[in-house]
């Protein structure tokens, strides 16, 4: 038996834990002048849903009096640590995972092997983690991950669980499963959704009654895994570690595109550190570092894409060496005039990685990876705040332009002395 | 005819969480300011100051070290027992009643001080404050506990305007307790009587307030402790 927590509409919530007079307003949560990331009930309420560009939406959300909040990930983080934090403590050391920002797996196993009533059990956490962190949470309860995962949804969109929903019986999961669309189960992506609606798989139950063999060899391992988990079968594990990446990529686009030569360059240097950092975190090391940049399909000049690839003799994880390589690809990765066509996209990445904990090692390598510099650097940015100390070509000068949307700014309650939550004495 | 099915385990991976790379370092109390940890300590207040909104049992944060300014709240000892005094009244009154300054023993500058609004726990007996953490002291539950800042006089005599307030969400309210809870469109701080379901302020010149059916209430926590800052420390 497995529960999943998850925090409710999480991103909109965190913004007005603190604030009551904003509990019925209409909220968009988004990172940048592009698209919203989190929308409070009262927003969808208005019909206007997250993952929506904002610009379309302003004028409505305008009319309802809503208001758009800049997404502040240091006090996410910090409100997302803490509700799970308080539910750790509260399940006293039972297997549990963070799944995501909002999301905790935990096994209840042990609890319903001695018949506690798993429904009471959730709602007593559920409010003790509201009362403590003032995050309202959802859960779901069933035998396996995917079960869950499935009760989770249930939770939310059928009739009559109200933000929690268990399914031990196998009539109780069926009946959830006939409401279910195939396209909402864990894993069944967009394209396995297309395969399998043509198929005339609609519901999850039907998948439920798919052999697995059959649709291993159909599809792939995942699918079968699926139907596996629905069943009642554990496939998926909470105890398993992350398998490491085999790609890394950091890209981003730019709203005001990129014209100058410094600019661009400075954009690239800066994924490129990332990336390597991420490399370096996970303990792989890169054989080929990829660079693209690309205008905007929008735009009405000559489309320009370019993409330069460059296999590396050694495993790399040295930051600076991976900047001079990116200086060497960065002269054929342009266009002839920036200004005639300005770059929107760009993207660094390791398409090839190697494992370096169980690497071979050769007998004349004498490539040096500076693992004390990178180190050093990669301490103090976790300690003193991320971009404190970087390398020269690293310095970005790209700014966004003031957008046209008012965006508010939450406060960094948990971090900034300066900012911390005022108490009306009044 | 048996086929054993054998069962692969497998991972999960999922979205990584996009906010652990902004995370930063949260509020500490002791690093706040606790700017010298060998000159200074916490000592308990012997007897109430209203006007200068300290209690008796309030825990005074001293610097043995630093050089008073006329401003300044410092303890002195005289004839075995300890006293507050801004430090220039106390040199004004030193001068007028032409004593000496013999038997009077400055201790130090009080730069923060401590108020309680429930029975606190025994202060720790230590020499400085290499041996005590002021955080650990005063915060016992570190996901539940918010700091907040007062923004108003109706809680005088001992929160001030701008004093930091220690929230603690995970304590329940006991009659008479100080609370901060959303109420209607603010975030408040104020008494309670829980049998006769009033909120009400600790300065007479504020009006309680009956909650009512209409009133939107949330509970946001219990706060036992209030800090004032007697001497701004740089940040």
């Amino acid at each position: 038996m497995i529960c999943l927590l998850d925090g409710t509409r999480f991103y909109a919530e965190s913004c007005i834990t603190y604030k009551p007079a904003l509990r019925n307003t209409p909220l968009l949560v988004t990172a940048g002048q592009g698209i919203s990331i989190a929308a409070n009930r009262a927003c969808t309420n208005i019909g206007i849903s997250k993952f929506t560009p904002i610009w379309e939406e302003i004028d409505r959300l305008r009319v309802h009096k809503g208001i758009v909040y800049k997404a502040n990930f240091n006090t996410f983080s910090h409100h997302s640590d803490r509700f799970m934090t308080a539910l750790e403590k509260h399940i006293q050391g039972a297997r549990s995972m963070r799944y995501s920002v909002d999301e905790v797996f935990y096994d209840v196993s042990h609890l319903h092997q001695i018949n506690v009533d798993l429904n009471e059990h959730v709602q007593a956490l559920r409010k003790a983690i509201y009362k403590e962190t003032g995050v309202p949470t959802g859960a779901g309860v069933g035998k396996t991950l995917t079960l869950a995962k499935v009760a989770s949804w249930a939770a939310k969109n059928c009739q009559p669980y109200q933000g929690q929903c268990v399914l031990i019986s196998e009539k109780e999961t069926d009946a959830v499963l006939k409401q279910m669309p195939v396209g909402k189960l864990w894993n069944i992506g967009r394209q396995l959704n297309k395969h399998l609606t043509q198929e005339g798989i609609l519901t999850a139950y039907q998948l439920k009654q798919c052999d697995t063999k059959t649709y291993h060899k159909r599809y792939s391992i995942n699918v079968a895994n699926v139907i596996s988990e629905l069943n009642g079968i554990a496939c998926l594990d909470i105890s398993v570690e992350r398998e490491k990446k085999k790609q890394i990529w950091s890209t981003a686009s730019y709203r005001d595109r990129l014209h100058y030569r410094d600019d661009l360059f400075a954009e690239l240097a800066h994924h490129c550190a990332e990336v390597m950092r991420k490399i370096r975190d996970q303990k792989s090391e890169m054989k080929t570092l990829s660079v693209f940049v690309s205008t905007s399909k929008y735009d009405r000049c000559p489309p320009f894409y370019r993409r330069g690839e460059l296999t590396l003799e050694n495993g790399l994880t040295d930051t600076s060496f991976a900047l001079q390589q990116l200086r060497v690809l960065f002269d054929d990765l342009i266009p002839d005039n920036l200004a005639k066509q300005p770059i929107y996209k760009v993207g660094v990445g390791a398409p090839s990685l190697i494992d370096a904990e169980v690497k071979q090692f050769e007998l004349f390598n004498r490539f040096d990876n500076k693992d004390t510099l990178n180190n050093t650097l990669d301490q103090l940015s976790d300690r003193f705040g991320k971009g404190v100390i970087g390398f020269a070509c690293q310095q970005r000068s790209y700014h966004e332009r003031q957008g046209e949307i008012e965006m508010l700014e939450l406060e960094n309650y948990y971090t900034d002395i300066r900012d911390i939550v005022v108490v009306k004495c009044v | 005819m048996i086929t054993l099915n054998t069962h692969v385990q497998a991972g999960i991976t999922g979205f990584e969480n996009p906010t652990i790379r902004f995370r930063k370092k949260s509020l500490n109390l002791q690093t706040m300011f606790v700017h010298s940890h060998s000159s200074m300590r916490i000592m308990s207040a012997d007897n109430t100051y209203k006007k200068l909104g300290i209690a008796k049992g309030d825990w005074l944060l001293i610097d043995c070290a630093l050089q008073p300014l006329n401003s300044d709240l410092v303890v002195f000892e005289q004839h075995g027992d300890n006293h507050i005094a801004r430090w220039n009244l106390l040199c004004q009154h030193i001068a007028a009643s032409g004593k000496e300054w013999d038997d009077l023993h400055v201790i130090g500058v009080i730069t923060l001080s401590i108020h309680h609004f429930r029975q606190p726990p025994l202060l720790p007996w230590h020499h400085d404050l290499t041996e005590l953490d002021l955080h650990q002291l005063v915060i016992t539950q570190e996901h539940s506990t918010i700091l907040c800042r007062a923004a108003g006089l109706s809680m005088l005599p001992y929160i001030w305007d701008h004093d930091i307030l220690v929230l603690e969400r995970h304590l329940n309210p006991e009659n008479e307790d100080v609370i901060v809870l959303s109420l209607n469109n603010d975030l408040v701080v104020k008494r309670v009587n829980l049998h006769s379901r009033t909120l009400y302020s600790d300065n007479p010149s504020f009006q309680p307030h009956p909650i009512n059916q209409d009133d939107y209430t949330r509970l946001h926590g219990v706060v036992r402790y209030s800090l004032r800052l007697h001497r701004p420390v740089t940040l």
